[in-house]
């Protein structure tokens, strides 16, 4: 199975500061993938070299096998919103529409006339005299109908309200669940990806700290309760994460196998948890391994 | 592509419409204003008879000069203003308000979506400045046979304006590629359009052909081509011998006022005026020179917004 | 057909809230052989899940026996879960009630009641009680 998304080594600088550096990872095709990260963590660069806008400055990036050529029928494949969501103000809704419509020869009306009868959008309103969720809504419903293979979401969620939010959504997992969409959404604010998201990602300072499915990572990491211990180890076991009291030692650990040590009462990890444990400690990395010619299978690989 | 090109030319064009309206009806009443005292003033009667018609022309100047020359500036920097309206904003607006990252991620290619705009844009450019064209066509054509001096006349071909307008069109499009702000893209497109049109048309002027023709003549006499509406590039000085001379030194020659004294000391030593000059026949030829180098630096610039507009950051 | 709700605080993995919630109805018979369970995208459509994990909950019930996917059609239950013991559950749930409003008036909170039924459960599994 081609990945949807790939990046072996993927670099990219700004003058003189990378924003991204030595990114790899491979997001299989049919996922709902979550890219997190603090802010400027690289999150829209990511994102934005996968769609064309920028060029790396070092590595590569596959998008269903190819680079992102600015080609008609390879940039008929990716969807796009960035963060601003993007949109001629002057438009009207049905304007907006029939540009989109124009540009893309997979454009599906239907699927943009059923997202403005959902969300109660006026075609004769100029995009400019929208709220900021109707923009979204649109802008969304745009990056749809053009029927891409991959959506690429540029923290869409930002500015919404939770009714819009939840809407849109819904509306976004159905057209996953009739299609098999792969997507990419980005966050800084992981719960609201939880629900939704089978693979997850983690950026910090431009590099990729964790990636691979969140059913194989919650199942990798195991959270450790016993008596104090001081440094903290575990064994085979990578710690990621340690906090203790005078009398007890919480770990946060990579398990490798089995806890086999009875001092241990063994708590399974929420992702959120897990996410903000390796947000806490920036230079610990779970990777897959960077290679081109295979997709690592559905777990995560450790570099040990 | 064409919807979409002409659905965002829509905004600029009716910008340019409003400045068509409002130039064109000032150039139409002054023009008309201007030649009709003219006319009942007796000017052109007296130019078409060949006598003296200082004190009428002093009479139109000294009436007129103040209208005359801002709205000749208006008529000048008409078409500047239409090619900085419809390029500046071009690319520069896509980018300051992102709507690139909209446009470049439909399922049309970066080079493919630049050649609709331009294009439209271009069309349209070419449209409102060919009316500009007519306009300033008709305004200067009024001052024929008025006897006015009129340095614009032999530069006035109707197509220089549509080449100034696109020339001025391409340097705003190449600034708002570079500057990716608009009101960047019109200041800096404004300085460097002045700086272009004056450069190049100095050179036009020196090194294009057709080249400017000579005239010797004795210098006490009036040129034997005087009334002919040449354009005269420079004058200068020659002694008997063919050496230049400054007008400093025929001043020290033959000190005093203009005259008939003066004239004598001149012909006496023999002083020669030398004419560089494009004789009036070759407007039209002049005109197309300069239009063809205008369009020539256009493509130039259009390249420059084209290479830094295709190539990803 | 049954309708699925999410506890999104819970801690318990969606596709498991999902799998437990289809053995709760089968049990309480709800749910039973023949009918058919909410598809992937009326799932999605309502509770804005991702839709594999509707799918993998799916495919845990179908590794258990109790549901079969029909191609075309959707997932049907194939096996009821209801005992017939639960037949007699009547009285059970008479005392279950009872002993409830004991506890209440005893001052216990839902934790205490819920800390002491998961006791007597493990005790009882455990094979102390």
């Amino acid at each position: 199975m081609t990945a949807a998304l790939q990046a072996v080594g993927l670099g990219k600088r700004y003058r003189h500061t990378w924003a991204l550096r030595d990114c790899s990872l491979a997001i299989p095709e049919g996922r709902v993938a979550a890219l997190v990260g603090p802010n400027g963590a690289g999150k829209t660069t990511l994102l934005q070299l996968a769609t064309g806008l920028l060029a790396p400055s070092a590595g590569e990036l596959r998008v269903f096998g190819a680079p992102p050529a600015n080609r008609a029928e390879v940039l008929a494949k990716v969807g796009f919103l960035a963060q601003d969501k993007p949109l001629y103000h002057s438009f009207t809704v049905a304007e907006m529409l029939r540009y989109g419509a124009r540009l893309n020869p997979r454009w599906d009306q239907a699927v943009a006339d059923r997202w403005l009868e959902r969300f109660d959008l006026p075609p004769d309103r100029r995009v400019g005299q929208l709220s900021g969720g109707q923009r979204t809504q649109l802008a969304v419903a745009l990056a749809l109908a053009k029927r891409p293979r991959l959506l690429l979401l540029d923290e869409p969620m930002a500015d919404l309200d939770p009714l819009v939010r939840h809407d849109l959504t819904r509306l976004l997992m159905e057209t996953v669940a009739a299609e098999g969409l792969t997507v990419v959404v980005s966050s800084h604010v992981l719960a609201e990806l939880a629900t939704i998201c089978d693979y997850l990602v983690l950026l910090a300072v431009g590099r990729v700290q964790l990636a691979g499915d969140t059913e194989a990572l919650l199942a990798g990491h195991k959270l450790l309760v016993g008596p104090r211990r001081d440094p903290p180890r575990a064994g085979p076991h990578q710690v990621v994460a340690a906090s203790h009291t005078d009398r007890q030692t919480t770990l946060l650990v990579r398990v490798a196998g089995t806890v086999h040590d009875p001092a241990w009462a063994v708590h399974d990890v929420g992702l959120e948890q897990l996410v903000l444990a390796y947000m806490r400690h920036p230079q610990t990395t779970a990777l897959p391994r960077p290679a081109l010619a295979a997709v690592p299978p559905d777990a995560t690989e450790v570099l040990r | 592509m064409t919807w979409v090109a002409w659905r965002q030319q829509r905004a600029s064009t009716v910008a340019a419409a409003i400045l068509l309206a409002v130039a064109g009806p000032i150039l139409l009443v002054t023009g008309w204003q201007m030649t009709s005292f003219a006319r009942d003033s007796g000017l052109p009667a007296c130019v078409t008879a060949g006598g003296d018609c200082r004190l009428l022309a002093e009479a139109f100047a000294t009436r007129y000069r103040p209208l005359l020359e801002p709205v000749s500036l208006l008529g000048a920097l008409l078409p500047v203003a239409l090619g900085l309206l419809l390029g500046g904003p071009l690319l520069a607006r896509e980018f300051e308000q992102g709507t690139h990252r909209l446009a470049w991620t439909q399922s049309v290619t970066r080079s493919r979506w630049l050649t609709a705009r331009l294009a439209m844009a271009a069309g349209v450019l070419v449209a409102v400045a060919a009316v500009a064209a007519v306009l300033l066509t008709w305004w200067w054509g009024r001052f024929d046979q008025l006897g006015i001096s009129n340095r614009a006349a032999l530069e006035r071909g109707s197509l220089l304006p549509v080449a100034t307008a696109l020339l001025a069109f391409s340097i705003a499009t190449a600034a708002g590629a570079l500057t990716r702000r608009v009101v960047a893209a019109l200041a800096a497109g404004l300085v460097a359009v002045l700086v272009m049109t004056a450069a190049l048309s100095l050179a036009a002027q020196h090194w294009l052909p057709p080249r400017p023709l000579t005239i010797t003549y004795p210098a006490a006499q009036p040129s034997p081509r005087a009334g002919l509406d040449d354009q005269v590039l420079s004058s200068g000085y020659r002694d008997r011998g063919g050496r230049d001379l400054s007008a400093r030194a025929v001043a020290r020659l033959c000190p005093g006022a203009a005259g008939q004294a003066v004239d004598r000391c001149l012909a006496a030593n023999g002083i020669q005026r030398v004419d560089r000059y494009q004789p009036a026949g070759r407007a039209w030829q002049l005109a197309l020179a300069r239009s063809a180098l205008y369009l020539v630096v256009a493509a130039l610039f259009l390249v420059l917004a084209w290479w830094r507009t295709l190539r990803p950051d | 057909m049954i309708e699925f709700h999410l506890d999104r605080t819970s801690g318990v993995a969606t596709y498991l809230q999902l799998v437990h919630q289809v053995k709760q109805a089968l049990r309480l018979g709800l749910l039973g052989p023949g009918d058919q369970l909410p598809t992937a995208k009326d799932v999605v459509a309502q509770l804005g899940i991702n839709p594999n994990t509707v799918l993998k909950a799916y495919r845990e019930l179908e590794r258990d026996g109790l549901v079969a996917p029909r191609p075309g059609q959707g997932t049907f239950v194939q096996q009821s879960l209801v005992s017939p013991s639960l037949a007699g559950t009547d009285r059970l749930q008479r005392a279950l009630a009872g002993w409830v409003h004991d506890a209440r008036t005893a001052g216990l909170t839902r934790e205490d009641m819920t800390a002491l039924f998961d006791r007597a459960l493990r005790e009882s599994e455990e094979g102390i009680a």
